[in-house]
């Protein structure tokens, strides 16, 4: 009986984060009624692209176990850095963005890596670090952009009547799914985070694909942040500041643990959606900033704490 | 029977001893470096000014050290400042007692709070006051828009800039007889041995039969009492309480404890070697004003103070991490 009971309990938990979205969503849906009006989907659409890319970038590394605080300051400094490349490059910009957002990444992992020094503290650091940068980039005030052609990149639609705002996630989405359930690296994501140890002697490169995990994270991170210069047509300071949070729940909540082995990006998906209409809907509550970081503060204790895996940490630091 | 002959202990040069001289060394160099380049730096006056913010930093990194200590880590320390010190300014606004007094409770509470959440339930240290420290910056805000609320006395402003003993701000007093204390509870209590305990090997501490949350619970509340102490002698000093504030204190804290020769993963160092770390990082901080370095640069130098801080300190005990996460 004990044992049918966890079983149906554990069976429970996995579809948890949906029904949470979805109690989520009646309640402010009853609550406003502009809520599910198409406009208002759009904006939550809107927020939720950037967080998803990020967070797909985000699931690679909290598989392993690790974290990336930095995610934040490397969307900001890299949408800086493609807004001052659209003068040269028109809608081409992009890539430099993604580039830096890359070299960023392999930066973190590397110091990680090599020094052994812990990713929460490494990418704290570099998040002060690389805010400050892209402070000195930007001469602390936004860097306007003037070129039809990058707009078009979030603006634009290749595909009938979607903005490729919300086309681009997606893409991103079914490209981190495929490499997280079929190719090697992805596999041995999941396997570092499970045990290192084990995934050592297995013949998995420790190490390089740790590497290569906060590289993509990383060049995610760059991708964003073009994205959202492209969209906001302007590069401001501290402009991803809240998505490093956002991000860590947006995972956590969907389901993977902190660390490591368990869910993935499919997992993310629903955690992002969550946090974008808890988003929209404390905008409606009129909450202001202040209590949205308090709320994202202990939505992301609540997450944490529901879904820890307590068996695999005998004690916790 | 032979008799054995007692050898003197000879120095020996071993990477142990070389860590632990790096501060002393970064300190002599750092101040040669800012007394050549500032002319400012080399005044009496800067001194005092100097050993008056080292004093506040002091309170910051001996607060940091106990969670450090034990493996933890407290990243709310600088939203602390900013969170209990609004609240006890705007319950008590006069500047009198009880506002002294609210500021170490309400910190010590903060630091409670951070301590039963990661122990009770069972969450990573640094993920708890993260949040913590979003949701007290963001009461910190949420009561004043991120203003400052002043504090008009000449009472709170004499705790930290009055004159007990002529020429000596009261601040340096209180905070070196604060700091001695908790040397002491580190060094010569019973509780102090055993966070050194926990920090060493903590599922080894616990099979010992030390209760190690309880430890735990008591490290961050004592980090969140000496934060008190930093909000109100920092206060003191301005005449405000401010409403909002930099990553500064956390990383001045974190560097000044690492540096000190406390690793992140606990064990060895303590209480007393922070002392040096915050000297450190207060001419650090205090010379690179001077210079007039504009402070993203100085934010890039301390990032890049920090990790190599913490990779020199992780050096005696590289053998304990395999891979790191």
């Amino acid at each position: 009986m004990e044992k049918e009971k966890t079983i149906i309990l554990y069976a429970l938990m996995q579809y948890l984060p949906i029904a949470i979205l979805i109690a989520v969503s009646i309640f402010f849906g009853i609550l406003y009624e502009t809520f599910f009006s198409i406009a208002n989907l759009y904006n939550i659409l809107r927020q939720a692209s950037f967080l998803m890319i990020i967070s797909m970038g985000m699931s690679f590394v909290i598989l392993m176990g690790s974290i990336d605080a930095s995610v934040g300051a490397m969307v900001t400094l890299t949408g800086a850095i493609s807004a001052l490349a659209v003068p040269f490059m028109g809608w081409t910009a992009i890539f430099p963005g993604i580039l830096a957002g890359a070299l960023l990444g392999f930066i973190n992992g590397l110091i990680i890596v090599k020094w052994k020094i812990p990713s929460f503290l490494e990418t704290l650091a570099m998040m002060s670090a690389l805010d400050g940068i892209a402070l000195i980039v930007m001469k602390s005030s936004p860097i306007n952009i003037d070129c039809k052609a990058y707009f078009n990149i979030t603006g634009g639609s290749l595909i009938g009547n979607m903005p490729n705002l919300s086309l681009i996630p997606i893409v991103v989405v079914l490209i981190c799914i495929y490499i997280g359930r079929r190719t090697h690296f992805g596999r041995s994501i999941y396997v570092i985070g499970a045990n290192e140890r084990v995934s050592h002697y297995s013949g998995i490169n420790v190490r390089f694909t740790q590497l290569m995990a906060f590289m993509t994270c990383g060049l995610l991170c760059g991708l964003a942040g073009s994205l959202e210069a492209s969209l906001f047509e302007a590069a401001c300071p501290y402009m991803g500041q809240d998505l490093m949070m956002n991000s860590i729940a947006a995972v956590v909540i969907g389901g993977t643990q902190l660390t490591g082995g368990v869910g993935g990006p499919i997992r993310t998906i629903f955690g992002v959606i969550l946090i974008a209409i808890l988003g929209s809907g404390m905008n409606f509550m009129g909450l202001t900033t202040a209590s949205k970081e308090i709320a994202t503060g202990i939505v992301m204790i609540a997450a944490v704490a529901a879904n820890m895996d307590r068996s695999k940490m005998p004690f916790v630091k | 029977m032979k008799e054995e002959r007692v050898e003197l202990k000879k120095f020996k040069w071993d990477i142990n001893t070389a860590v632990n001289s790096v501060p002393y060394i970064l300190i002599v160099l750092l101040i040669i470096l800012f007394s050549a380049l500032s002319p400012a730096f080399r005044t009496y006056r800067n001194m005092i000014e100097i050993l008056v913010l080292a004093s506040i930093f002091l309170m910051l990194a001996t607060g940091e050290t106990f969670p450090v200590l034990i493996g933890s880590i407290d990243l709310s320390v600088g939203s602390m400042i900013v969170g209990s010190g609004i609240v006890a300014a705007t319950i008590d606004p006069s500047g009198g007692f009880i506002t002294v007094v609210l500021m170490l409770v309400l910190g010590l509470l903060a630091g409670i709070i951070n301590g039963s959440i990661t122990v009770f339930l069972k969450l990573p240290s640094f993920i708890v006051t993260l949040a913590t420290s979003f949701i007290l910056s963001g009461i910190g805000i949420a009561l004043t828009k991120g203003y400052c609320i002043g504090i008009r006395s000449r009472q709170f402003n004499w705790i930290t800039t009055g004159n007990l003993i002529a020429g000596v701000p009261n601040v340096i007093l209180w905070a070196l007889i604060v700091y001695f204390v908790f040397v002491y509870i580190n060094e010569r209590t019973k509780f102090g041995r055993y966070l050194f305990a926990i920090g060493g090997d903590e599922d080894v501490a616990a099979r010992m039969g030390i209760n190690v949350n309880k430890y735990r619970i008591i490290a961050f509340a004592l980090s969140g009492l000496l934060t008190g102490f930093a909000t109100l002698f920092l206060s003191s000093k301005l005449g405000v309480v401010s409403g909002r504030l930099g990553p500064t204190y956390l990383f001045n804290a974190l560097i000044a404890v690492v540096i000190g020769g406390t690793p992140l993963s606990g064990g060895i160092g303590g209480v007393k070697k922070t002392f040096i770390g915050v000297l450190i990082i207060t001419i650090l901080e205090n010379g690179m004003n001077l210079i007039g370095m504009d402070i993203r640069v100085q934010y890039i130098i301390k990032t890049v103070v920090l990790i190599f801080a913490v990779y020199v300190n992780s050096i005696p005990v590289r053998s304990k991490i395999d891979f790191m996460k």
